[in-house]
């Protein structure tokens, strides 16, 4: 098939799509519906380092609600109040852990980013300091080490060893700890545990 | 070799000049001293010709501590300096501003009135004061950004965001150079130590 300089991005993506579907159809290769609609990038390349990484989590991780830019995680036997965030937005990429409570995000955990950027067949994140610039292979290896690993990091780090999930309220302001030791109680202060059995008191977060 | 980004350019080769304005950032809580909104302030921060750091205060959870490391920081020369505060950040520069006497003091959701904080509301020490916060933050509420505006007579904006303000990333970026510009163009910021005290007239 020829392809003018005519055709616009669009037309030689649709293209393509074609070819590799025709492609894929005589080889016998199957392609999920799952896989089709795993377009963003990042998305299918989170799906994939779990796939490969899964036995690291201490806590295991669970794959929740998607849309083209989020994609929601949740942690096998802790309190649905803990949970992350996959966003893919544009070029930039990031990896939020946060508390919510009654419907609101009450404090955010960590918070882990990227921006990508292409040099030659290399990549780097813009983001970092000139001086603390690494070089990735891929963009997929760019994410690895900036977001996941640091994601997989936290979870076994502070998110494991923890047994109490602490929320505070001062008035309007909040804000959440993980404590291994349960904390005194006080005045606007909710202990949880983490464990999932105790921790349907909070009807929006079911 | 890869090539600089412009927010880069600046940097240490800029440090070595004096007389130049010196803008430093104070990341929040759970980020890391490069995200992606300081990174965006600190471009546009360099393209006015400032220097900027950006301490990383990741491995401390008390802003206490962080306020110890900011106040040993060996700065390089500068004329005027800015502080630039994001949530707890926030509360990092402006109790930090009582012994640095910076210029102007830029203010993202900062976190006031938080358990743990030694001071529930810090009395900030700036020439010039701006706070931006997001109408959709839960985490501290605008008013609590409000309040301290009103109080010391700050430049106040809040914009329709969460308390990240990510985003509103060009509307701050915005909001950020032209008080920026104002602060550099300012005569009354060349010296420092211009207490907001005494623009209150206690």
């Amino acid at each position: 098939m020829e392809i003018s300089g005519m055709w616009t991005r669009h037309q030689m993506s649709h293209c393509l799509r074609i070819l590799f579907l025709g492609k894929f159809r005589e080889t016998g290769m199957a392609v999920t519906h799952s896989e089709r609609k795993l377009r963003p990038r990042i998305q299918r390349a989170f799906m994939a380092w779990l796939d490969a990484n899964r036995s690291s989590f201490a806590v295991p991780v669970q794959l929740g609600r998607r849309t083209g830019k989020h994609w929601k995680i949740r942690f096998g036997g802790i309190t649905p109040y803990v949970s992350a965030v996959l966003i893919g937005n544009g070029t930039q990429s990031e990896l939020v852990v946060a508390a919510e409570w009654q419907g609101e995000c009450w404090d955010l955990f960590a918070s882990f980013e990227t921006l990508p950027c292409r040099y030659g067949a290399l990549y780097f994140c813009a983001l970092c300091e000139k001086s603390q610039h690494q070089v990735f292979g891929s963009r997929q290896e760019l994410w690895f080490d900036h977001l996941f690993a640091p994601f997989l990091d936290w979870v076994n780090q502070k998110l494991a060893p923890a047994n109490w999930l602490v929320l505070d309220d001062h008035g309007g302001a909040t804000s959440a700890a993980l404590s291994v030791e349960r904390p005194d109680d006080e005045a606007n202060r909710i202990i949880l545990s983490l464990s999932e059995k105790e921790t349907h008191l909070d009807p929006k977060n079911k | 070799m890869i090539p600089r980004t412009n927010s880069e350019a600046a940097g240490l080769e800029q440090s070595n000049l004096p007389h130049q304005p010196l803008v430093i950032f104070a990341h929040g809580k759970e980020s890391g001293p490069w995200g992606s909104k300081i990174r965006h302030l600190a471009d546009i921060a360099q393209a006015q010709g400032c220097t900027v750091l950006s301490p990383d205060y990741s491995d401390l959870a008390v802003p206490e501590a962080r306020i110890e490391r900011l106040l040993a920081l060996e700065l390089p020369p500068h004329d005027r300096l800015v502080l630039v505060g994001s949530s707890m950040g926030g509360y990092v520069s402006t109790v930090a501003s009582r012994q640095l006497h910076p210029a102007a003091l830029f203010l993202m959701a900062p976190a006031f009135g938080m358990p743990g904080y030694a001071q529930a509301d810090p009395v900030p020490d700036a020439g010039h004061i701006c706070v931006v916060h997001g109408w959709r933050d839960d985490v501290v509420p605008a008013e609590r950004g409000i309040r301290f505006a009103e109080r010391y007579k700050a430049t106040l904006h809040v914009l329709d965001a969460d308390h990240r303000l990510n985003s509103v990333l060009p509307q701050l970026g915005g909001l950020f150079a032209d008080f920026l510009e104002m602060v550099l163009n300012s005569t009354d910021t060349i010296a420092a130590g211009y207490s907001a005290q005494a623009r209150m007239g206690q």
